[in-house]
């Protein structure tokens, strides 16, 4: 054991060990999910995006206090980069379309929406290639990188592909992209479950209070 | 290391309450996140009840940490946070740390 204090891997132990539930996979494998099918035409991504936003802090504060906070205690992580993250994906995404416009022009000599379209998986791979990065400067969990080989690989496999209907490609990409993160969501949460049995309250606790 | 005597003001002011070694981590570990409650700081600091209690309570008296007591699902959670008081302390406490020593 190291005798220095080192508060860089404090945070991203603590970061790491908030999210082994599972929870995060499983939340981008709903939202993949429901891409998938607006690609398709059988849903809207608005209402849902709607709603995810109003109800987001609500659904991943009950899944914790049912099954996380019980296993390694309770742990508020900082959130005063709200605000700059927003700003900060917004940026990165408005970066990454530029370059993927800027990439179609080179390789092809013109800019289209097929060809937009064609080349989407990719982008949305590159943009979960952002986000997930972030998550492993955070947390310094491998399994990130993993997820950011498997978005970017998956999605330059799809753009390449040569497929019938222009979101086609962009709707098979998602829903595998979905099925990855669930599976894999699904996984993490019973290894955690596993790893981390239900702790009792110490002894004294409600005596002090 | 030098004995240059304008160093000695820094190592007589450095906070002997946080210099403890067990509240030292305890901090520490409360600086990198906004709250924890009991459970988590005991396992991560390998404590008991008895001792994490009794070295909340000294960070308590000091102001350094803020303790809040509620009930969870009919469960006692008690979470604690790093007062602005708390937090200063610390960085002060690294800051002076880090410049005692030169290699």
């Amino acid at each position: 054991m190291s005798d220095k204090i080192n508060l860089k891997e404090m945070e991203q132990k603590a970061y790491k060990l908030l999210n082994q539930d599972g929870l995060m996979e499983l939340l981008m494998g709903a939202i993949l999910f429901v891409v998938s099918s607006t690609f398709g035409g059988k849903s809207s991504f608005a209402p849902f995006l709607a709603m995810y936003v109003i109800f987001i802090k609500q659904i991943v504060e009950g899944f914790r206090e049912r099954y996380t906070y019980p296993r390694i205690g309770y742990l508020k992580l900082p959130d005063e980069e709200g605000k700059n993250i927003g700003i900060g994906i917004f940026t990165f995404m408005g970066a990454v379309m530029l370059a993927l416009v800027v990439f179609i022009y080179l390789i092809y000599g013109r800019i289209s929406g097929e060809l937009f379209y064609k080349w989407i998986p990719l982008l949305i791979g590159l943009i979960f290639f952002g986000g997930l990065q972030y998550q492993y400067s955070k947390s310094g969990d491998k399994l990130s990188l993993v997820y950011t080989a498997i978005a970017v690989g998956l999605g330059l496999v799809f753009s390449l592909l040569d497929f019938p209907e222009k979101l086609i490609g962009a709707q098979f990409y998602t829903l595998s992209l979905s099925a990855v993160f669930i599976v894999a969501g699904v996984l993490r949460f019973r290894k955690f479950r596993n790893d981390y049995p239900v702790q009792p309250v110490p002894e004294g606790v409600s005596e002090d209070e | 290391m030098s004995n240059s005597p304008d160093k000695l003001p820094d190592i007589k002011e450095i906070d002997k309450l946080i210099h403890e070694p067990v509240r030292l981590l305890l901090l520490a570990n409360l600086y990198v996140v906004e709250s924890a409650d009991f459970i988590f700081l005991m396992n991560q600091l390998g404590l008991t009840f008895g001792n994490l209690s009794s070295h909340m309570s000294k960070l308590e008296e000091a102001g350094y940490i803020e303790v809040e007591k509620e009930f969870v699902d009919k469960k006692p959670v008690t979470r604690l946070s790093l007062t602005d008081t708390g937090r200063a302390a610390f960085a002060d406490y690294r800051g002076r740390m880090r410049h005692l020593f030169v290699d």
